[in-house]
């Protein structure tokens, strides 16, 4: 079986182990693992932001700042150091 | 002090969150995120007044840059209100909170916190209003945001003091540190990239702007190479291009407009142009030489809604597909704004098909939706081809990317790590993606996508993860190596076309031939079992003549195999 791999050796997972599926193959299958979703229809999702639609530009100073552990707050200031990286040539997102 | 009223939370209509669940989203989900994006930019521009007081500075207090703003916003709100959720704005404001953290490096903090002092002048600028506050000096340049750079002639270089006055539209700029004549402009304004005029004077530089017109009217979208905010985050310098290039990219920007809404403006894969609000150039600022076909590199961050850098290929397609992946980006940044989706521990262990690198869960995400989106782009141009290279092509990275996406999906779902609402969002993306695995796609673009697919995740096993059993207890999360490095994907976007007269053995591959294929992997890995490039591709085109239980295995955890110590 392994005469025509020119030196190399297969150390395969012993039978039984669970195997990560090759891409493109088992789509199906996966799906079927995955967890179901509570439906939600005719409901509206409730952020944690508040509408501040009607409040004017001039009238900011009149809200309070973020608190320090908010979770929008939170995420802007955690460090960018990973904008620009990875293996794919044209994406930098973060 | 404030005296803030409990407000009701934003409440978004759960049949908008599908539309952006499933991939796409109405001009209405849009403007939904829009709203959500505004709130967000007020409450931080609230944080961020709320520290700028203890920062030492040589400009006027913030109060009267706010005062002035206020004073612009008053007489002109909706002027005021554009240069706020400018992408731009939105860049400083998150930069300078993380500044006056400690999470951001920059140039002198006073510099950066003043950046306030000039949009308050721009904003008098705009409303018609009247603004007197010291602004800070780079070089002698004033960036007035969303209008352009004055260049005060003489100024010291590095950074300085400025006075800039605006009144009736006229800017009056003059240096606080040495006597120099003052500097006037009057009605300073933005000009259509498409004039290919060069600039009018050295001391000053209006910002370019793309000219689209659609069915609703004309919207100028900048094409900002000036803005220090205009990046992912650490304020850049000016990069001013050509007028010729500015106005090649108005030529290319048309034809890509073209090209992404021949098919609709709001499904899967689809975008309203108008909702770009910054094109950033990136890399050139010549004609010559002659750009790439493909985008070299585009970036989008969730602090800049609306913006994207993008590097300008020379291929209109290249851009369309950008401007619909990074659009994907800023979609998701907003509504990640809104909800959490995820809960991410932010370790880098999944794989990512468009990554050489492992990454974290919402990097995860955000790359499944925006390939999700232009796998949707594909299908779109596979759908009005009519030539059967270019459906080749189309059908190939559509087939490739869509698969791809899914495997994402699968792993997000798998994971254990999202919220209620991110389960509703991620289903909907699987239930478009599910969809679309079930249309019909070229026999040979098909096979060379599924090939393409697997030879990436193939490599990238063995380029990252260590030849050891998983653990039982997390049997999902492989082993990192330690010597990891950055590598190339040479073939993603190599196996679109099929070779006329194959010659390596990647090509012999891509032209339906693993036999050949696997003679010249094999020969390669001769002199080196262990390239990782060379042993992908071996094992892919091993899978491909010998689809069995062991080749399956060896696609499953390729980094197990292990070359012999002796022939």
């Amino acid at each position: 079986m392994m005469d025509s791999m020119r030196g190399i050796e297969c150390h395969c997972v012993k039978r039984g182990c669970t195997l990560d599926q090759p891409p493109a193959l088992h789509d199906a299958q996966a799906a079927a693992r995955e967890p179901a979703v509570a439906a939600v229809d005719g409901l509206d999702w409730e952020s944690d932001l508040a509408d501040l639609t009607a409040v004017p530009l001039a009238a900011v100073d009149g809200l309070a700042p973020l608190a320090p552990d908010s979770r929008i707050l939170t995420e802007v200031l955690r460090a960018r150091n990973s904008t620009r990286g990875g293996g794919e040539p044209t994406g930098r997102a973060e | 002090m404030t005296s803030e009223q409990p407000r009701p939370p934003l409440r978004m209509p759960s049949h908008l969150f599908e539309e952006l669940g499933v991939g796409g989203g109405s001009s209405e989900a849009l403007a939904f995120l829009a709203r959500g994006e505004r709130v967000r930019r007020l409450l931080l521009l609230r944080t961020l007044l709320a520290r700028l007081d203890a920062v030492p500075t040589p400009l006027d207090a913030p109060a009267e840059a706010w005062r002035a703003l206020k004073n612009a916003a008053a007489k002109d709100p909706g002027q005021v209100e554009r240069l706020l959720l400018a992408p731009q704005t939105g860049g400083w404001l998150a930069h300078v909170l993380r500044r006056l953290h400690g999470t951001a490096p920059g140039p002198k903090l006073w510099a950066e916190t003043g950046h306030l002092n000039a949009l308050a002048v721009s904003a008098a600028l705009r409303a018609g209003t009247e603004a007197d506050l010291t602004v800070p000096l780079a070089g002698g340049a004033l960036i007035l945001p969303g209008l352009g750079m004055a260049r005060l002639p003489g100024a010291p270089p590095g950074l300085s003091v400025g006075r800039a006055r605006a009144r009736g539209g006229e800017l009056t700029l003059l240096s606080e540190a040495t006597d120099l004549p003052a500097l006037v402009l009057r009605d300073p304004a933005s000009v259509p990239a498409a004039e290919d005029v060069p600039d009018p004077a050295p001391h000053w530089l209006p910002l370019r702007t793309l000219t689209l017109t659609g069915p609703s009217g004309t919207v100028a979208v900048p094409l900002d190479d000036l803005d220090p905010y205009r990046d992912l985050d650490d304020p850049i310098a000016p990069a001013r291009l050509d007028a010729g290039e500015a106005a090649e990219w108005q030529r290319l920007f048309d034809e890509a407009v073209g090209i992404v809404v021949a098919r609709g403006m709001y499904g899967p894969g689809r975008l309203d142009p108008a909702e770009i609000r910054a094109i950033v150039p990136w890399g050139r600022t010549s004609v010559l030489p002659a750009a790439p076909p493909t985008v070299r590199l585009s970036a989008s961050s969730g602090d800049s809604y609306g913006g994207m850098v993008i590097a300008r290929p020379a291929d209109p397609l290249a851009l369309a597909e950008t401007f619909v992946h990074e659009f994907q980006h800023s979609k998701l940044g907003a509504l990640l704004h809104l909800f959490r989706l995820l809960d991410d521990d932010r370790e880098e262990r999944y794989y990512a098909p468009w990554r050489g690198d492992p990454r974290h869960l919402t990097g995860l995400l955000h790359g499944a939706y925006a390939f999700t989106g232009v796998a949707g782009f594909w299908r779109d141009r596979m759908a009005e081809a009519r030539r059967p290279e270019t459906v080749e092509v189309a059908g190939y990275h559509f087939a490739l990317r869509r698969t791809q996406s899914r495997l994402a999906v699968r792993t997000l779902l798998a994971s254990g790590r999202l919220t209620v609402q991110g389960h509703g969002f991620v289903a909907g993306l699987a239930r478009t993606l599910d969809g679309w695995l079930r249309e019909t796609v070229p026999v040979s673009a098909l096979t060379r996508a599924r090939m393409a697919a697997a030879l990436h995740r193939t490599e990238w096993r063995l380029r990252n993860v260590l030849p050891v059993p998983v653990s039982p207890a997390a049997p999902d999360t492989p082993v990192f190596r330690t010597d990891r490095v950055s590598w190339p994907d040479t073939r993603t976007y190599a196996f679109a076309v099929p070779p006329d007269v194959p010659r390596t053995a990647d090509e012999h591959l891509a032209a339906g031939d693993p036999a050949a294929a696997l003679t010249r992997y094999a020969d390669e890995l001769s002199a080196d079992p262990t390239e990782p490039h060379a042993l992908a591709g071996w094992i892919v085109a091993r899978a491909a003549l010998d689809p069995g239980r062991t080749t399956r295995r060896m696609l499953a955890r390729p980094e197990l195999l292990q070359p012999l110590s002796s022939g």
